[in-house]
């Protein structure tokens, strides 16, 4: 997170060139390798007494564990729980971030009087106040949600003022010589270029709104992946608990994929 | 790159050449908490029609002048008028075309020529029709669904001279256009340039450091001198049009370029304050 501070993430650094032909074959297949290779080294490390069975259930009865959550129903109250608190903070996180990202934006006193305080905000471990969150907030969605929020925030805001902000005196000249009106720059230049910004900040979002959302369901909750995993460990369900840690890697990558989709299509009618 | 040929028809009606006149133009900048005189003084007066090219070394204002005569920069004193207005801000029958090609990167190509026209408000399948002819007129026909980052330096550079000339300007302004090209390039974007000027009459104010660029293109060649800039001298260039690129090697076009090369050489030993 603290790269973000200082230099914001673009599109353009951020996406790697796709391989063609041959070689996505190649790497499709190389892939599959490693996929295997660590799910052979999983197996053997878990059966062969290598590692502790209090520390690593066999892919296969992580498997097990998974479909018996899924068939019995347990699992959905959990993972619902989990992805309204990512979901609501995140989008809470973006649209404050994108109000509060823009007003900077627009007003450079109001950005060097009110972004020291951010950035204070910011450096401080903000999983250090979850304690304090949860007695504020209750057990809940809220604390989970605020936590989520906070996490999220701070990404989406520095690549919304970077994406409106940074557009070279080439770019502002041109709009000019166009004759352009200050709305027709901002619709022209300063949002699909703010775009290229803020999205690949929404991915790292999601990611630091599920982080929180856990956090807060490891302080207080009565439902959660997160503390569904809490419940697992304690009772030394270890299957359950690796199945857990799939479901929610599952979740994120479906929150990447989301979102991957909307930059795709809202970059398209830009 | 295939090399269009619509060229060579007949020119198009559009509106007529504009006429330039600078008066007594001034401009001081504020820089550090001391003043920069970037221009002193400069009076210059560039009739309809003409390919004019500003030149000098640096600091001589020419791209300062030319900003004013586009109407992104007021001059301190005096006055500049295009057709006997006189210019506070951006014209409507002036294009521009930047140092850096500065296309927006996530629009077309296509879409890139028509921003203007999106401006506007005024983009139709005519105007779209216009942009892919241009397109052509700039070697670059097919390009139209590519976007920038597709594009070299040179191509990016062709776009950006394609999405000046799309709303029809009677003054085309050029500053360094090809100044970051290699000398192939430029010379074939010296040639595509006069391809278009010849279809589509205008005036055109071109900043550059090429003195050899400054001559194969202009009617009139303005030498400028820096601290404080101001026009040096005026030199006529009177080789034949249309000028194709065997002319690059003619023994006129090295006497021109040679003759300009010694005025300039003037202007830089007056700068300096030596006296000849």
């Amino acid at each position: 997170m603290a790269t973000q501070l200082a230099s914001p993430v673009t599109d353009e650094t951020a996406k790697p060139t796709r391989p063609r032909g041959g070689a996505g074959v190649k790497s499709a297949v190389l892939a599959v390798l490693i996929f295997v290779a660590i799910i052979t080294t999983w197996h053997v490390l878990a059966t062969s007494g290598a590692v502790s069975p209090l520390l690593l259930a066999p892919p296969g009865e992580v498997l097990a564990a998974l479909g018996q959550m899924i068939s019995d129903g347990t699992l959905w109250p959990h993972l619902s729980a989990t992805v309204q608190e990512t979901i609501f903070g995140f989008a809470l996180a973006v649209v404050a971030a994108l109000v509060v990202g823009s007003a900077f934006a627009f007003s450079p006193i109001l950005r060097n009087a009110v972004y020291p305080y951010i950035l204070v905000s910011q450096t401080f471990p903000k999983v250090a106040i979850a304690p304090l969150i949860v007695a504020i907030f209750g057990y809940d969605l809220a604390p989970k949600v605020v936590l989520a929020a906070l996490l999220a925030f701070f990404p989406v805001l520095t690549n919304t003022i970077a994406g409106l902000t940074e557009v070279s005196d080439d770019e502002v000249n041109l709009f000019r010589s166009l004759r352009a009106s200050k709305w027709q720059e901002l619709r022209h230049l300063r949002i699909p270029n703010a775009l290229a910004f803020i999205f690949p900040a929404l991915n790292s979002a999601a990611v630091l709104a599920l982080i929180g959302a856990i956090v807060g369901e490891f302080v207080a909750s009565r439902a959660g992946i997160g503390y569904a995993i809490q419940q697992f460990t304690t009772t030394g369900e270890v299957a359950a608990t690796y199945a857990a840690l799939i479901v929610l890697s599952v979740f994120g990558l479906t929150m990447y994929g989301v979102l991957t989709l909307t930059e795709r299509l809202v970059r398209r009618n830009r | 790159m295939a090399t269009h040929t619509l060229a060579d028809g007949p020119a198009r009606t559009t509106a007529a050449p504009s006429a330039i006149t600078a008066r007594a133009v001034s401009k001081t900048f504020e820089g550090k908490g001391k003043l920069v005189h970037a221009l002193s003084e400069v009076d210059l007066e560039i009739e309809a029609g003409q390919f004019v090219s500003l030149i000098g070394p640096s600091g001589c204002g020419k791209s300062t002048l030319l900003k004013m005569i586009a109407g992104l920069l007021n001059p301190s004193t005096g006055t500049v008028a295009i057709d006997g207005d006189t210019v506070t801000e951006p014209l409507p029958q002036t294009g521009v075309a930047f140092q850096k090609p500065t296309l927006l990167r996530w629009r077309s190509v296509l879409d890139n020529i028509c921003l203007p026209l999106d401006i506007d408000g005024t983009r139709d399948a005519e105007g779209e029709a216009r942009a892919v002819e241009l397109l052509g007129l700039m070697g670059l026909a097919g390009f139209e669904k590519h976007h920038p980052k597709e594009l070299s330096g040179g191509m990016e550079q062709r776009v950006a001279i394609a999405r000046s000339l799309i709303t029809q300007p009677s003054l085309l302004l050029m500053d360094e256009p090809f100044g970051a090209l290699d000398e192939f390039t430029r010379e074939d974007l010296n040639d595509e340039l006069l391809r278009v000027w010849q279809h589509e009459p205008k005036t055109v104010v071109f900043v550059t450091h090429s003195i050899s660029e400054a001559v194969f293109l202009s009617d009139r060649v303005v030498v400028m001198s820096a601290r404080p800039g101001r026009i040096h001298a005026n030199i006529p260039v009177e080789l034949p049009r249309p000028r194709e690129r065997a002319l690059r090697n003619s023994p006129e076009f090295y006497e021109a370029i040679r003759h300009a090369r010694e005025v300039l050489d003037d202007a830089r030993v007056v700068e300096r304050g030596g006296a000849r």
